[in-house]
Formats: structure tokens, sequence, C-alpha cells
């Protein structure tokens, strides 16, 4: 039986202070749980794509198998529970 | 166990750092975002001396930068709650307890929210308190931007470079920010206001569709389409997490040494009940904090 790993997309940008802290409680639970993770910055044409697809008005946010799962600075616990 | 520990790392926090630091107080900030500070989400700050214009993280960048050069550590960890035990006091974090002869508490402020039906549910699909933060999501649409203070002002000049029209809708007749600003927003073509109106409701299913707004004065309703309302009504402090004397808002209340009803648990910045929050309060608050931290170990150790 495989696996089907929980896909973790983070929608950032440069201008965005609340970003890095999202970015690294990503990348710490990374380290910790086994899913697929990618960075993707608003200002480019796959992050303007995104932001249209699920009607992104804020930042942070990441997306979680194709629905929005936290808009903002995740909280670590409750983000652990989706990708534990 | 430290001397010290600043819960909050904001301009209030790393001033009372780098203080604490030359007065060779072993010294520890406790910090939950990468990047802490009100200010850090403030697109120009013009009122801070020395600085004429500065980007709010720019400047946030310096406190930090000038408080890891004089050797001030920084922990990112979220505090859950301060405990007074008397001559110590007990930091409990997500990562662990920690000790230390005195606090500070600098944990700032967040913007206040309306409390108006709809409001909550569209937070992040349209209803924002930082257009730092949210504006280039508005680029060439309509929106609205609630409060006629400092920051609504301040916010609403950065929409008017983005969105197509900014609705600034203020419950007096007049603003209350500084001059300034009141003649760059007025000079603004594609900004205008609604005076002695308050938001009533925010509406929209997925994102915000448009609002309803009632005047004061007349008690009349009307309705306004936009897809962004950006709200400015005040903060509130970040004080949960202590229990010391707080005044009705949560702010801290302390005496000019920026003590609190607890001995040795001390106070600086946005989250103490005071008459300006600034950041060259915050920062004189955290230099006089620091020192009066001082005065009470060196008293300790007597």
């Amino acid at each position: 039986m495989c696996n089907i790993l929980v896909k973790v997309t983070l929608v950032h940008a440069k201008w965005c202070h609340f970003c890095p802290t999202a970015r690294k409680t990503w990348q710490k639970l990374k380290e910790e749980f086994d899913f697929e993770y990618s960075e993707v910055d608003f200002d480019t044409p796959e992050g303007k794509e995104l932001a249209e697809k699920f009607k992104i008005r804020s930042i942070p946010t990441t997306i979680i198998d194709d629905k929005i799962a936290f808009v903002g600075v995740p909280d670590e616990e409750q983000a652990s529970k989706v990708v534990a | 166990m430290h001397d010290i520990i600043i819960v909050g790392g904001g301009p209030a926090g790393l001033t009372a750092a780098i203080y604490a630091v030359r007065y060779g107080l072993k010294t520890l900030v406790l910090e939950k975002s990468v990047i802490p500070g009100q200010i850090a989400t403030t697109d120009v700050v013009e009122n801070y001396p020395g600085f004429p214009t500065i980007a709010g993280l720019e400047l946030m960048d310096r406190f930090n930068e000038h408080a890891a050069n004089i050797g001030v550590e920084t922990k990112i960890s979220e505090v859950k709650t301060v405990e007074d035990n008397g001559n110590t006091k007990t930091v409990f974090t997500h990562d662990g307890d920690l000790e230390a002869k005195a606090v500070i508490i600098a944990t700032g402020a967040d913007p206040k929210h309306l409390g108006v039906p709809g409001e909550e549910e569209l937070i992040a699909k349209g209803v924002s308190y930082c257009a730092t933060c949210d504006g280039p999501f508005f680029s060439g649409e309509e929106v609205v931007v609630i409060g006629g203070g400092e920051s609504a002002i301040t916010d609403a000049l950065i929409l008017s470079n983005i969105a197509s029209k900014v609705h600034v809708v203020h419950r007096r007749d007049e603003l209350r920010s500084s001059k300034i600003l009141q003649e760059r927003i007025f000079a603004k073509e594609n900004v205008d206001f609604i005076w002695d109106t308050v938001l009533e409701k925010v509406i929209g299913t997925d994102e915000v569709e448009q609002v309803v707004l009632k005047n004061v004065k007349t008690g009349e309703t009307t309705d306004l389409k936009t897809s962004g309302v950006f709200i400015y009504i005040g903060i509130v402090p970040n004080t949960r997490m202590v229990d010391v004397d707080k005044d009705k808002y949560g702010f801290i209340i302390s005496n000019e040494k920026m003590e609190t009803s607890s001995k040795g648990i001390f106070v600086a910045g946005d989250c103490r009940d005071t008459v300006l929050w600034q950041v060259v309060t915050a920062v004189a608050d955290g230099a006089i904090a620091a020192v009066s931290a001082y005065e009470y170990i060196t008293g300790l150790e007597k």
C-alpha cells in the first residue's frame, strides 16, 4: 500500500512581514513530518494564478490539498495535526 | 537563570534589551514572530526623530541589528504565561519554562476588530486591518477604509496608490489624524469621505461584496459595493499571558517607572496603559523599564 503525501503550498511575498514566520513554521514541520512542501511567491505568474484560483486576499496563505487551510501565520499545533 | 526576560521583540522590547545588556544584565528576549513589531507593518514612518522618512520594516531591521550587535540574545518562542513567584518569575513558553529575576512585558498590541456582522467571517476574504499586508490584492478595485485617525489615513494613502477608489468612512465630521496626513489625503483625487458614518455590516459569501453603512446623525443606512474593507479603530493589547492590574481594555497599568502591580514585572510599549502609542514612546518606555528592572534586581542582591 502506498501512502499519499499531504501537499502543502505556502503563498508568500517579499513585502509581507508575516510571511517569514509562516515559512519558518512550515520549514520546521517539514523537518519533523513527511509531506510535500512548496513555497510560491505571490509576485510570480504561478503566484498570481494561485491567488486568482483560490481568491486569495491576504498572505501568507497555506493551501493544503487544493483547499485554503490557513490564512496568516499557521498555528504550529494545528498545522502539525494536518501533516502528521 | 536570566536576570531579565523581555517578552516581545518590538521597539519597546529591543530598547529595553539594549539598555539591560549595557547595564550588564543577563538578558533574553522572547518573540513569537520572525519579524516583530506592529511598526513593521507600517509603510513609512515619518515621526521618529533622526529618520525623516523610513519604511517601518527597515526601522525594525535597524533595531534588530543594533540589538544583535550589542549582544542581545533573542529567541523565537511564544510565551503562554508569566508567573510571579516572588523573587523569581517563571515564563512558560511552547518550548519549555524559563526563570528570571525580573520580566518586562513588551508584547504590543493588535488591531481592534469592530465586531459587526460579517466582519469575522470575511477576514482575509476582503476584510483587513493592514494595507501594507493586503493592499496589493486590491489593485484597480474599490475599497473602504473605516476610521479617521493616524493609522486609517496612513493606510488610506497607501490604498489610494493601489485601488481605483478609496472611500474613507468616519464616525465624526472631521479627521483626527495629523494635519500633514490630512493635507495629503485631501489632495488625492480617488479618495472620498463619508462623514458621520459607521460600518453596520459586511456582506459577501466567498468574499466581500458590499458594506452597509449608517449615518449616526440621521440614522439612514446605505449600501456600498466594495471588494475590500480596511478597519482602523484602535488597538487591543496582548496582555492575557500575565496577571497584573489592567484597565478595562486590557492595557497594563503602570507608574512612571514602568512598574506594574507585581514587583519585578515591568511593562513597556503598546501594551501599556498610556496616552500615546508610538515608536518614540515605546522606546522611551523600554529604556525606563530596563533601568527600573536593573534597580529592582540590584535591590534583590543587597
